[in-house]
């Protein structure tokens, strides 16, 4: 097993030995690793002036195990979202993707952001990969989505990654796929879109623009916020979607419902031990109430003050000592280095109903960058 | 004012004079749709600026500023405005021909980068 580095600025022997004489693009290593390999990466690659980073050569196995990429601040230290793909960099035409992943299983992206492509920052564009791991990736500001499954990728894990600005943040992420602590904001038409057979557990969707999470069918949703979409709801099911299960989350201050199903009742989706509040059009349309949760819905416990939030509108989703249901809130504090950039993710599923009693892990995942 | 992290899709943002938008959602369904019009001095850190025409002194940082012509048929809730089934954002098709009649089209499409 080989350890590999990638820095565009470096000015040696470009062998990709050490940070002194590493590589200068990080396509090197994408042809040159092999499973087991750790290939380290710190800094900017302007791909404006070269290509799209393809996956196409190789990929990790059961045996040795997955190829290993880490994104390193300047100092060497990993930490996330610090290597940074860049499709519009500046010195020279932007490109249509950051990265296109054409195939090969057991990769683990770490610490890396994808930005400025015209269209998708990262896109699966063939072969189905499996057993992909992205851990503390950032994908934004993309003039298509943050992260495109288009080829349906399979048995892949998402950890504390986060998509913002882009048209949906991500979409088509394929089926048996798991999003553990995740944010998907601000971006301009969905949060997730295009899912089935996905997990997600505790992760954070708000302030998108035409559905925040947005499902087909049998997906689990436990421990999650959806606050605040512009135009629509906080979960929505299209019409004949089926088997979903939505457990333990918020559904908040959404422009339309908190649960959103596209037909009448009996498409076999449950919600139940969910809080909703203020939601434009009501909570719950298409879909019966969970007679755990708190909304408006004739089964629901009763309509709560407010979301329990510290702070929604400042993006401090945190609940405060006296909400309701505050089974859901987990503290992460995610750095990605620059000050301005700070997430808090409020998650997680505790399974008793006592308010302030085993119902909150504050600060479990409060180390940083690190999980 | 600082904007950080906000989502302007689809709209004029509040503009004032000085003002500083750090990764920003100000992405425009039409190409070169002139926002924050007559405000001076403004920043854009950072943000995406996709079919947005930004002020002449704008400051411009590490911005997304592509000029993209959206498909009607691939953002149905968007509001564009409504296009044929053979519209300008076709890149192929596949025809079902049964004893020489065409019995279906299925239409490929793409946003088309201008």
């Amino acid at each position: 097993m080989a350890t590999y580095y990638v820095d565009p600025a470096a000015g040696g022997a470009n062998d990709g030995s050490d940070w002194t004489n590493a590589w200068v693009d990080v396509q090197t290593a994408f042809d040159t690793a092999v499973a087991g390999d750790i290939v380290y990466c710190r800094g900017t690659q302007d791909i404006s002036t070269t290509a799209i980073v393809d996956v196409d050569v190789a990929g990790g196995d059961t045996v040795t195990g997955h190829i290993h990429f880490i994104g390193c601040d300047a100092g060497g230290t990993a930490r996330a979202g610090q290597f940074t793909i860049d499709a519009n960099g500046g010195g020279g035409a932007q490109k249509a993707n950051c990265l296109n992943v054409a195939d090969f299983d057991r990769l683990m992206i770490e610490n890396f952001s994808f930005t400025g492509a015209s269209g998708d920052g990262v896109i699966v564009s063939a072969g189905n990969p499996e057993y992909w791991v992205w851990r503390q990736c950032a994908f934004y500001s993309n003039g298509g989505d943050g992260f495109d499954g288009a080829n349906k990728p399979r048995f892949g894990l998402f950890i504390r990654c986060v998509a913002y600005s882009n048209v949906d943040g991500f979409a088509n992420t394929g089926t048996t796929m798991r999003f553990v602590f995740c944010t998907s904001r601000n971006n301009s038409s969905e949060g997730w879109n295009y899912n089935s057979g996905v997990t997600y557990i505790g992760c954070l969707c708000f302030e998108n623009t035409t559905d925040n999470l947005s499902l087909y069918s049998q997906n689990m949703v436990f421990g999650c916020v959806f606050d605040g979409c512009t135009n629509g709801s906080g979960v929505l099911f299209a019409a004949a979607r089926y088997g979903n299960v939505i457990i333990g989350c918020r559904g908040t201050n959404n422009g339309d419902h908190g649960i959103e199903q596209g037909a009448a009742v009996g498409e076999s989706n449950i919600e139940d031990w969910n809080l909703f509040h203020n939601n434009t059009n009501g909570d719950l349309q298409n879909i019966v109430g969970g007679i755990h949760s708190y909304g408006d819905d004739g089964n629901h416990i009763a309509d709560p003050a407010g979301d329990g939030y510290v702070n929604a509108g400042g993006d401090d989703y945190e609940l405060d000592t006296t909400a309701t249901h505050r089974r859901t809130a987990v503290q992460l504090d995610w750095d990605l280095g620059s000050p301005t950039v700070a997430y808090y993710v409020a998650g997680g599923l505790v399974p008793t109903d006592t308010p302030g009693v085993g119902g909150v892990v504050e600060g479990a995942y409060a180390e940083g960058a690190w999980l | 004012m600082t904007f950080s992290h906000r989502n302007f899709s689809f709209q004029d943002p509040p503009c004032s004079e000085g003002d500083v938008f750090e990764h920003c959602n100000v992405m425009q369904l039409q190409p070169a749709t002139a926002i924050c019009v007559g405000v001076a001095g403004l920043t854009f850190r950072h943000c995406n600026l996709v079919n947005c025409q930004v002020p002449g002194d704008a400051t411009v940082e590490h911005c997304n500023a592509a000029q993209i012509s959206r498909c009607a048929h691939l953002h149905k809730k968007w509001e564009l405005p409504a296009e044929p089934d053979n519209c300008p954002h076709v890149t192929s098709t596949d025809e079902v021909w049964i004893d020489g009649l065409l019995v279906d089209t299925t239409y490929h499409r793409e946003d088309t980068v201008l």
